[in-house]
């Protein structure tokens, strides 16, 4: 079906490259209405209605599998494309990002139910007395994609609701980011707490951000660290199958 | 997986899916997101977030990149907007 939305013909318009193109159009033009909808919904970040469209396709008998590669991922791809080239920047992203989680939301249960399991459970924050928050956020996106369940603690988050969260949680991962550097020490205070409880050995942590280097995670006696959203994502993956090699 | 939406999760699992197509399709999605990833690093990498629009250091710790011309006032920011600051910090 070509594209009818007149939204996501707009957007469409901004995938210039020819390979980029054809791609993308193909994985549109598979869909319907409904499809089309759900993409240009996630490129202007209605997370709400991201939800809803995805609920209803998937109720309506589409495959996760058509709703997953028309509908969110057609989306995504445009948005990647249009923060490559300089027309959107990381806050449009992450509120892209958002709505794909929403999607994502009814498509993982099936994923579960297809034996597609997680790869692990992270919590992750940005420690005490910080208020960054988009690095984190960055890794986060990266990290669901990647198969992770993730649970966001925000931002200025204490070593008491990092222990409580990993032990709600069942997590594998403590995950810390920071950018001013008068916040990093927290890292390892957070660390020191857990070795305090008798926790250490229950969690791998890793610790990120501008100012964090792979010394200082060293010195703070964290497992992993990741000097982007991919090397972060790599390290986890890596940090879990050791785990999981020796359990 | 990410924790499910007001709405709640759909719950119908009893259509078939293809694994094989859904690994794929997960592929494709970790591929736009490390090219959002690469984008971020190139543009994050560029401007110290301590530079204020006056090229003034607001950083409350040593950088190699500050410059004090006039003492008792804040630093300028000696640093190229397009070589990594991270390395001038002194933590």
């Amino acid at each position: 079906m070509p594209i009818v939305h007149e939204g996501l013909a707009r957007e469409f318009e901004y995938v210039t490259q020819k390979d980029e193109r054809e791609m993308i159009l193909e994985q549109i033009e598979a869909g319907d209405g409904l499809m089309q909808e759900m993409a240009y919904k996630l490129i202007t970040g209605d997370h709400n209605a991201v939800d809803e469209l995805t609920q209803k396709a998937l109720g309506e008998g589409r495959e996760a599998n058509d709703v997953l590669d028309e509908g969110l991922i057609s989306g995504m791809a445009v948005v990647g494309v249009k923060f490559r080239d300089n027309i959107i920047f990381v806050p449009e992203v992450l509120i892209a990002a958002r709505a794909m989680k929403a999607g994502m939301a009814h498509i993982d249960p099936i994923l579960s139910a297809s034996g597609i399991e997680p790869i692990g459970t992270a919590v992750f924050g940005t420690v005490k007395g910080d208020l960054h928050d988009i690095g984190k956020n960055l890794c986060i996106m990266m990290m669901r994609g990647a198969g992770f369940v993730v649970h966001d603690l925000g931002v200025d988050t204490k070593p008491d609701e990092f222990m409580e969260a990993a032990d709600e949680n069942d997590a594998d991962l403590v995950m810390m980011s920071a950018l001013l550097t008068t916040t990093m020490p927290n890292m390892g205070r957070t660390i020191a707490e857990f070795e305090d409880m008798g926790l250490r050995d229950d969690y791998k942590f890793m610790t990120g951000g501008a100012p964090v280097t792979q010394e200082f995670a060293d010195d703070m006696g964290a497992d992993g660290y990741g000097d982007n959203a991919i090397a972060c994502v790599d390290k986890a993956k890596e940090l879990i199958a050791s785990v999981r090699s020796t359990s | 997986m990410p924790e499910s939406s007001d709405n709640g999760p759909s719950n119908d699992f009893t259509k078939p899916v293809d694994t094989d197509r859904l690994k794929s399709s997960m592929s494709r999605l970790m591929d736009i997101y490390s090219d959002i990833s690469d984008t971020a690093a190139t543009m994050g990498g560029g401007r110290c977030p301590y530079k204020d629009a006056k090229a003034r250091c607001t950083a409350k710790f040593p950088c190699r990149n500050q410059f004090f011309k006039v003492p008792g006032e804040k630093a300028i920011c000696t640093g190229s907007d397009h070589i990594d600051y991270r390395s001038a910090w002194e933590t």
